[in-house]
C-alpha cells in the first residue's frame, strides 16, 4: 500500500495498513471469548455464591413456568374441541410476544453496544471495517437474546412434549425453529437502534419508550376491539376470528415459527420441516440485509448518537416539587428533601416511570374490564377466586417492581455518599426516608388499582377491607425488605440499576420479597378457595388481617434494622 | 514540510449550537501541536473530527493526506487516540490487551515483542501487565492505554488530557516518548488545561474560543503579538475572557484562518 506523498522522509514503522475484512471479524471474536473466559474465571473464583444464587434463581423461575405452562396444556387438553383451537392460538400469541420483545431487547442493546459503549469508540478509531464491528454486535445481541430460549423456550418445549406425548423429532424442530426465529427480530432491532441514533439521537429513551406506549396503546385497543362485544354472541365470534386472522398472516416470522412448532406437535414432521427451512432461509437474509444497512451508516450514526443528552431541555422541576411536597408533607424537611429528589430522578428517567405506568396500566385496565368476562361474576365464590387472583397479580408485580428500582435505590446513593455523608443528617434516617419514600409511591398506585378491583368485582365492604389491608402491608413489608436489603448488600461499583438489581442482592431480594408475599397471601387464599368469607366480618377475618400485618411489619424492620446496622458501619 | 494533519473550514453543529465554526488548521510532520481552550469551546468536539469519530457539517480533515471521513480506515491506519477518559477491556489483561492493538494493526510478532519490551519497561509495566485491566490504578490504565498508542508507531497521535492523574515519573516518561515520536517525524496533537505542560512541550499552540481559532503560533509569538510583557496564561485569559471580544491572534492565526476571518 502506498504511503501519503511527501511523507518519504517519516521515518516511523506504520503504513497505509487496513485490516482485511475476515481478519478483523476473527479478531474480534476471538477478543470476546478471552473476555467470556476470564468473566467466567474471575467470577467463579470471587463469587461462587452469586452464581450459585443466580442459578437457583433461573431454575426456580423456569420450574415454575414449566409447571404453569403444564396446566395451562392440560387445561386445554381436557376441553377437546376448543383445544384444537387453543393450542396454535396460544403457539401464534407467545411467538407474537416473543417477536416484539425480542425485537426491543435487541434494539436497546444494540443501542447500547454500538453507540454509547466507549469499546465501540475505541475500535472505530482503529482501522477495522465499521461493518465486522457491527456483525460482532448483531452477534451478541443475538447470544443475549438466546436466553429467551433457556428460560421461555424450554419450559414451554418440556411442558408440550409432556403433554401431548411427543415423539423424538419434536425436539430438534421445536429448537431448530426457536434458534432460528431469533435473529428475525434480533435484525428488526438492530435496524431500529441505527434509526434511533440517526432520527433521534438527543432523546433515544424517550424515542424508545414512546414506540412502546404507542405499540402498547395500539395492543391495547385491539384486545378491547376484541372483548366490546358480549362474548357469548355469534358476533363476537365472528370479530375475534376476523381480528385473530390479523396476526396470523402467512407473510409474518411469528406465524412460521408457531406453525412450524404446531405441525411438530401434531406429528405432520414434513410440514414442520418445511416452516423451518422457511424461518431458516429469512433469519439469513434479515441478517445479512440488517447488517449490510447498518454497516452502511454506522459512522455517520455514530457521529450523530455523540449529540445525546447535549439538547437536554432546562428544568425547573416545580410540578414535581409541588407533587413531593404534597406526597411527602408528613415527613421533616431533611427527608422530605430527600425523598423530592427521589421523585425527581423518578420521574426523569422514561425507564421507570414508563415500567410501572405500563404494568399499573395494564392491571387498571384488566380489573376495570373484569365484568366483561364471559363467567358469572354474581357467583360470590367466583367472585373471591377472581379477586384473590387480581390480589396475587398486583403483589408479585410489587414484589418485581420494588426489587428492580427500589432496592438499587441505597446502592445509587452511595455514590455520592461523601456528599450526602457530609449533611446534618444521620445515615439511618437516610435510610428511612428512602423506605418511606419507597412505601408513598408503591402504597399510593396498589391501593388504587385494588380499590378499583373490589369496587368492580363488588366484593363484599369486609373482603374489600381485607384486600385493600393485604396489598397495604405487603407494600410494607416489600419496600422494607428492599430497602434493607438494599442498604446490607449494596452495590457501589454500578451505576447501572439494572445490573444492580441482576446482582446477588438483587436476587435475594427477590426471593425473599416473592417469599413474604407468598406467606402473606396463604391465609387468603385459604379463606377464598373455602368460601369462608362472607358479609360479616369474622374471628378468622380479623386475626389473618392481623397475622398479614404482622409478617409484614416484622420482615419489613428486621430487613431495615440489618441494612442500617450494616450502613451505619460503611466505609465509602 | 507537509500537513500531517489538515482541517480545511471545518464546522460543527448541534443543533442551534456551532460547537466548531469554520476552523482551519495545519499541523506539519515533527510538531507537538498543543490546543488550548476553556471547557466547551470546541476542543473535544475538534479531536473528535481529527479521529473519525465525529464527521463535520462542512470543511474536511486529512490525515497524512488521507481523508478523514465515511471511510477513514487509511487515515486511521497512521492515528493512535488517546481520549480524556481512555478505554481499557477490564476483563482483559494488560499483555491480552497489548496482544490485541498488535494483531489489530498487523504487527508481525517480531516487531510486537520488539516494541513491547522497550515500552514495558519504559513506562515501567512489568508488575502489573499479567493482571486483569479491572484492578489498575489510574496512571496504570493510562500507562497502558499510551503503550497501547504507541505500539504500532503511528504518525500522528492525537491525546486529550495526557497528564492528569500521572505521577510526576510518568509524565516525565510521556514528555519524552511524545518528544521522541516527534523527533522521529510523527506529530502530536494534544489537548490540554494545563499551560505549564504546553508552554514547555508544544512547538506551536492554538487556542479555541467558542468553536473559533483565536490564536495559533509558538510561545513566542504569541508572547510578542501580546500588547505587554506577559504569560501565557495571561494571553489564555485574555483572549478566552467572557466580557472580551475574542479575536485570531497572532501571525499563524492569519496564516490559518480564512480570509474573510482574518481579513488578510
Amino acid at each position: 500500500m502506498s504511503a501519503a506523498p511527501g511523507l518519504a522522509s517519516a521515518e516511523l514503522a506504520a503504513d497505509t495498513f487496513m485490516l482485511p475484512s475476515r481478519v478483523g471479524l476473527r479478531l474480534l471474536l476471538r477478543l470476546r471469548m478471552t473476555v467470556l473466559r476470564n468473566t467466567v474465571r474471575e467470577a467463579l473464583r470471587t463469587q461462587p455464591f452469586r452464581i450459585a444464587g443466580t442459578a437457583m434463581s433461573i431454575l426456580l423461575i423456569w420450574a415454575g413456568l414449566y409447571l404453569l405452562l403444564l396446566m395451562t396444556f392440560r387445561q386445554v387438553q381436557q376441553q377437546v374441541l376448543e383445544g384444537i383451537v387453543a393450542v396454535p392460538l396460544i403457539f401464534t400469541f407467545f411467538f407474537l410476544a416473543l417477536t416484539g420483545m425480542l425485537a426491543f431487547s435487541n434494539a436497546i442493546l444494540s443501542y447500547g453496544s454500538m453507540f454509547r459503549r466507549k469499546e465501540s469508540e475505541y475500535l472505530l478509531v482503529a482501522p477495522i471495517m465499521p461493518r465486522d464491528i457491527v456483525l460482532v454486535r448483531y452477534l451478541e445481541s443475538l447470544m443475549l437474546s438466546s436466553w429467551s430460549l433457556l428460560l421461555l423456550g424450554l419450559p414451554l418445549m418440556m411442558a408440550v412434549a409432556e403433554v401431548f406425548q411427543e415423539t423424538w423429532s419434536f425436539y430438534p424442530l421445536f429448537l431448530g425453529l426457536f434458534l432460528l426465529f431469533i435473529p428475525l427480530p434480533g435484525a428488526l432491532g438492530l435496524v431500529l437502534a441505527w434509526l434511533i441514533a440517526l432520527v433521534s439521537p438527543k432523546t433515544p429513551k424517550r424515542t424508545m419508550t414512546l414506540i412502546l406506549v404507542f405499540l402498547g396503546l395500539a395492543g391495547a385497543w385491539w384486545v378491547w376491539s376484541i372483548f366490546r362485544a358480549p362474548v357469548t354472541s355469534s358476533a363476537w365470534l365472528k370479530n375475534f376470528y376476523d381480528r385473530v386472522s390479523l396476526v396470523q398472516n402467512a407473510m409474518l416470522p411469528h406465524t412460521w415459527v408457531s406453525k412450524g412448532i404446531n405441525c411438530a406437535v401434531q406429528r405432520q414432521t414434513s410440514l414442520a420441516t418445511f416452516y423451518l427451512w422457511v424461518t431458516l432461509a429469512n433469519a439469513l437474509f434479515a441478517s445479512l440485509v440488517a447488517v449490510a444497512i447498518v454497516s452502511w451508516g454506522y459512522i455517520p450514526a455514530f457521529a450523530r448518537a455523540q449529540v445525546a443528552g447535549s439538547g437536554t431541555a432546562r428544568r425547573s422541576g416545580r410540578m414535581i416539587a409541588w407533587v413531593a411536597d404534597a406526597l411527602f408533607a408528613y415527613l421533616p424537611r431533611r427527608q422530605r428533601l430527600l425523598a423530592g429528589k427521589d421523585l425527581r430522578t423518578f420521574f426523569r428517567d422514561p425507564l421507570q416511570w414508563s415500567q410501572m405506568a405500563i404494568l399499573l396500566g395494564l392491571l387498571m385496565l384488566y380489573v376495570s374490564n373484569v365484568q366483561r368476562l364471559w363467567t358469572d361474576l354474581a357467583d360470590p365464590r367466583l367472585q373471591l377466586v377472581i379477586g384473590f387472583l387480581n390480589l396475587t397479580a398486583v403483589s408479585l408485580i410489587l414484589a418485581t417492581f420494588t426489587s428492580r428500582f427500589v432496592f438499587p435505590l441505597i446502592s445509587l446513593e452511595g455514590q455520592q455518599l461523601w456528599l450526602l455523608g457530609l449533611l446534618p443528617l444521620p445515615r439511618s434516617r437516610m435510610v428511612v426516608a428512602k423506605f418511606l419514600y419507597a412505601l408513598t409511591i408503591t402504597l399510593v398506585a396498589a391501593v388504587a388499582v385494588m380499590g378499583v378491583s373490589v369496587y368492580r368485582l363488588q366484593l363484599p365492604t369486609p373482603v374489600a377491607v381485607l384486600h385493600v389491608v393485604t396489598i397495604g402491608s405487603i407494600c410494607f413489608g416489600l419496600c422494607g425488605v428492599s430497602i434493607g436489603m438494599g442498604a446490607r448488600l449494596p452495590v457501589f461499583t454500578e451505576r447501572n440499576p439494572a445490573r444492580i438489581a441482576g446482582g446477588f442482592g438483587g436476587t435475594i431480594s427477590l426471593l425473599l420479597s416473592v417469599g413474604l408475599v407468598v406467606l402473606s397471601l396463604v391465609g387468603v387464599g385459604a379463606m377464598s378457595a373455602r368460601n369462608e368469607m362472607g358479609r360479616e366480618t369474622t374471628e378468622t377475618m380479623l386475626l389473618w388481617m392481623a397475622a398479614i400485618m404482622g409478617v409484614n411489619v416484622v420482615s419489613a424492620a428486621a430487613a431495615m434494622i440489618v441494612g442500617i446496622r450494616y450502613f451505619n458501619r460503611l466505609e465509602v | 514540510m507537509a500537513a500531517m494533519i489538515e482541517i480545511r473550514e471545518v464546522t460543527k453543529r448541534y443543533g442551534n449550537f456551532t460547537a466548531v465554526d469554520r476552523l482551519s488548521l495545519e499541523v506539519p510532520a515533527g510538531e507537538l501541536f498543543a490546543f488550548l481552550g476553556p471547557n466547551g469551546a470546541g476542543k473535544t468536539t475538534t479531536i473528535k473530527m481529527i479521529a473519525g469519530l465525529l464527521l463535520p457539517d462542512a470543511g474536511s480533515v486529512h490525515l497524512c493526506g488521507y481523508p478523514m471521513g465515511r471511510d477513514g480506515r487509511q487515515a486511521k491506519a497512521q492515528l493512535a487516540y488517546v481520549p480524556d477518559e481512555p478505554f481499557l477491556y477490564e476483563k482483559l489483561s494488560g499483555r491480552e490487551f497489548l496482544d490485541f492493538v498488535a494483531e489489530m494493526y498487523g504487527l508481525t510478532p517480531e516487531a510486537k515483542q520488539r516494541r513491547l519490551d522497550d515500552l514495558i519497561d519504559r513506562l515501567e509495566m512489568g508488575t502489573f501487565l499479567d493482571k486483569l485491566c479491572e484492578g489498575y490504578s489510574h496512571g496504570m490504565k493510562q500507562r497502558t492505554v499510551l503503550a497501547a498508542a504507541m505500539l504500532h508507531e503511528p504518525r500522528v497521535l492525537v491525546i486529550d488530557e495526557p497528564m492528569v492523574g500521572l505521577d510526576p515519573k510518568t509524565v516525565r516518561t510521556v514528555k519524552d516518548l511524545m518528544g521522541e515520536m516527534t523527533r522521529r517525524g510523527g506529530t502530536v496533537f494534544m489537548s490540554t488545561h494545563t499551560l505549564e505542560i504546553a508552554e514547555a512541550m508544544a512547538d506551536r499552540i492554538g487556542i479555541i474560543h467558542h468553536g473559533k481559532l483565536v490564536a495559533v503560533g509558538t510561545v513566542d509569538e504569541l508572547k510578542a503579538n501580546a500588547d505587554r510583557d506577559t504569560t501565557l496564561e495571561d494571553i489564555f485569559l485574555g483572549l478566552t475572557d467572557e466580557e472580551g471580544d475574542a479575536r485570531p491572534f497572532g501571525p499563524a492565526a492569519k496564516r490559518d484562518q480564512p480570509e474573510h476571518e482574518t481579513g488578510s
